[in-house]
């Protein structure tokens, strides 16, 4: 599981995922998405190497969104690949936080 | 082939459990999806378990079994842990408030959304979750239909194969009424309302809830759909043809027998439900109906539907009739309190003779007569029409005869009498009605007859060689306050008479709406002449009856006849 961090124009944070975020996956990210969550206020999270998700990537992903949008802040979703957006639609993540096609609706989502 | 393996009382051990799965999952030729659904499925039953199901002894022992193939898997996760039922519809969260962003609760949600088939199984010493997914979830979802769990595994799936996956949102049509009927609806996921259209609305017949099969037996059959079938929740489903359905008979006579059961149950439930009708339209006749027999009766299957619903409103309609019916017949009861007792005969001595009758257009009238012997020697000859007919003109009438009763006994003066009576009404009209009324008295000493007519219709004077009508009229009574009319008389001679009559009968119509009309009155009082009174008024009745020929009856008809000897 990897996780690449990117600053983008107008304060959007773009923070991309790689590989499988199972049980180990989301631990391994757990910790720098709390930091994120905590320091940002316009969060983009890139999909588009995202091979697998279940709730307990989900769990992860939430907490950041709960914390980002409990203080204002925005955070949108990109490039799903049809599996992960299967699981995201499945769970009705997709009601409460932006999913996008591309990263560039994602960051107008958040207002960049 | 089904491959095994444990898994240990460990999250770390989870990532293995998926690698294995991928690999057998590869190898079998399953799709990423697939793959996906089974990955998803097997972390959060894991998950699950290794963090928070409770040991029964010693270890969780948790095992995993998979078969897959390259169209679906059965994955089986047994355990010996306190048993926890995932289909349990009470372990589903509410959903979350609008806005609301919740953390935990997706891991059931997850599996139910994937996987396509779930069984759970506590068998005391263990647990037992099957999940199955792609075409082991159809087959296991067919086969629990009960007209095709003994279908073989071959049958099923070419008919798998050969049907077409449909899916269908929340609301949409699945099946149309009236519709040739070309294929049946397995159900594999969500639920369907079968309905019968009619003109008024939808009435719901049944629910079907997968896995199940609707419209085999119109497939089967070939008759056009008798019901239509509507999605309750998003479905998924699959559209066999009549062909297939076939095919599966031909191999599988039990699947034949199943359906022709199901026939039968439906012909029976249209026999039962029949009988029901059977009993309530006898009730009916019989005036016992119990209105709760409509609710045995709501549900009785797709064919009678909309017989079920014109039942309803015959028999609504028939007790509706027969209560107001009986509130008409207490009316015209007290109403028939008001007309005047039968003369006497023998007070009349010989002098004359006099008859009144009235017959009403329903069940109460707004006609009024009376005929009542004021002392030995003045006769009272009365005849009103109250305008309108019906329950309002009935209770307008009473009030008159009460009036003109009330004053009757004190005035002699029948112009002052009438005046008396009509302030009296007019006190009393909110409702802006009044009466025609034609008030004599005749005095059978000297066969003068003084009389005021209030509006009514005049009167005709029967006399040897002719037939007059009563000359002189004022206004109607109860509705110029204060208003004096002016009393006249006229002289009989012996074997005169007097008819009083209202318009009922000079107005009554045939089919033709012909008017029956004065001419045919005068005529008919010409030549029957020297009949006592008794015997004109029911000539009169008898002839208007014979000119109406069965046209229904639009006016009350009243009569009262006086005739000196």
């Amino acid at each position: 599981m990897e996780m690449t961090v990117e600053e983008l124009p107008n304060g959007v944070t773009k923070a991309a995922l790689k590989g499988r975020m199972d049980i180990e996956g989301a631990q391994a990210v757990d910790v720098r998405f709390n930091v994120l969550a905590g320091a940002k206020r316009k969060l983009v999270v890139d999909l588009r190497e995202l091979d697998f998700i279940a709730s307990m990537g989900l769990r992860t992903l939430m907490v950041c969104a709960r914390t980002i949008t409990s203080k204002g802040g925005k955070i949108a979703f990109a490039n799903a690949q049809p599996n992960v957006l299967k699981v995201l639609s499945s769970s009705g993540i997709g009601e409460v936080v932006s999913v996008n096609p591309t990263l560039d609706a994602a960051v107008a989502a958040v207002g960049g | 082939m089904t491959q095994r393996r444990s898994v240990e009382d460990d999250l770390s051990a989870v990532r293995p459990a998926a690698e294995w799965v991928e690999a057998i999952l590869i190898k079998a030729g399953a799709s990423d999806e697939l793959r996906n659904d089974v990955q998803v499925c097997l972390e959060e039953t894991l998950a699950n378990l290794i963090l928070h199901a409770k040991p029964l002894d010693g270890g969780k022992d948790i095992s995993l079994a998979l078969n897959a193939s390259a169209e679906g898997a059965t994955l089986t996760i047994a355990d010996r842990c306190a048993p926890y039922d995932i289909t349990d519809k009470a372990r589903l969260t509410a959903p979350p408030a609008p806005g609301e962003i919740r953390i935990g609760g997706n891991g059931i949600k997850l599996i139910r959304a994937l996987a396509g088939r779930i069984e759970y199984k506590a068998h005391g010493d263990h647990n037992e979750l099957r999940l199955e997914f792609g075409a082991d979830a159809k087959r296991g979802l067919i086969r629990a239909i009960p007209a095709l769990s003994k279908v073989p595994k071959d049958d099923l799936d070419t008919l798998i194969l050969s049907a077409e996956a449909v899916s269908y949102a929340a609301g949409a049509t699945l099946v149309k009424q009236g519709e040739q009927s070309k294929f049946a609806l397995i159900l594999l996921k969500g639920e369907a309302a079968i309905v019968n259209e009619s003109v008024h609305g939808d009435a719901p017949l049944a629910q079907a809830t997968a896995p199940a099969m609707i419209g085999e037996i119109g497939a089967l059959s070939q008759v056009r759909r008798t019901a239509s079938v509507r999605a309750k929740t998003d479905i998924e489903a699959l559209k066999v043809s009549r062909k297939a359905l076939l095919l599966i008979a031909k191999h599988e006579p039990e699947m034949l027998v199943a359906v022709i059961a199901q026939t039968g149950q439906q012909i029976q439930n249209i026999n039962t439900a029949l009988g029901l009708y059977a009993a309530g339209l006898s009730a009916l006749e019989r005036d016992d109906f119990d209105p709760s027999i409509l609710t045995d009766l709501s549900n009785p299957g797709a064919d009678l539907g909309e017989f079920a619903e014109a039942f309803q409103r015959l028999a609504n309609r028939v007790t509706q009739e027969r209560r107001s019916r009986a509130e008409l017949a207490s009316a015209a009861l007290i109403q028939g309190a008001m007309l005047p007792a039968p003369l006497d005969a023998e007070k009349l001595a010989g002098r004359c003779t006099a008859f009144g009758a009235m017959k009403p257009a329903r069940g109460v009238s707004g006609d009024l007569f009376d005929l009542t012997l004021l002392d030995d020697n003045r006769l009272m000859l009365v005849v009103g029409d109250v305008c309108g007919k019906g329950i309002p003109a009935s209770l307008f009438m009473s009030a008159t005869v009460t009036a003109l009763r009330l004053a009757a006994q004190h005035e002699r003066d029948i112009a002052a009498l009438v005046a008396q009576a009509n302030d009296a009404l007019y006190a009393l009209n909110a409702m802006s009605m009044f009466t025609t009324l034609f008030y004599g008295v005749l005095d059978l000493e000297g066969g003068q007859l003084t009389y005021v007519n209030c509006g009514h219709n005049p009167p005709l004077h029967v006399t040897k060689n002719d037939c007059v009508e009563l000359v002189g009229r004022g206004p109607p009574l109860g509705f110029f306050p204060g208003h004096k009319w002016q009393a006249h008389a006229v002289q009989l001679k012996p074997g005169d008479g007097v008819l009083l009559f209202s318009d009922g009968v000079t107005e009554c119509l045939n089919r033709a709406t012909e008017e029956y009309g004065d001419e045919r009155l005068n005529a008919l009082l010409r030549r029957t002449r020297g009949q006592n009174a008794e015997a004109l008024v029911r000539t009169v009745f008898a002839d208007a009856e014979a000119f109406a020929d069965g046209a229904e009856q639009a006016d009350d008809i009243t009569c009262v006849a006086a005739i000196l000897a």
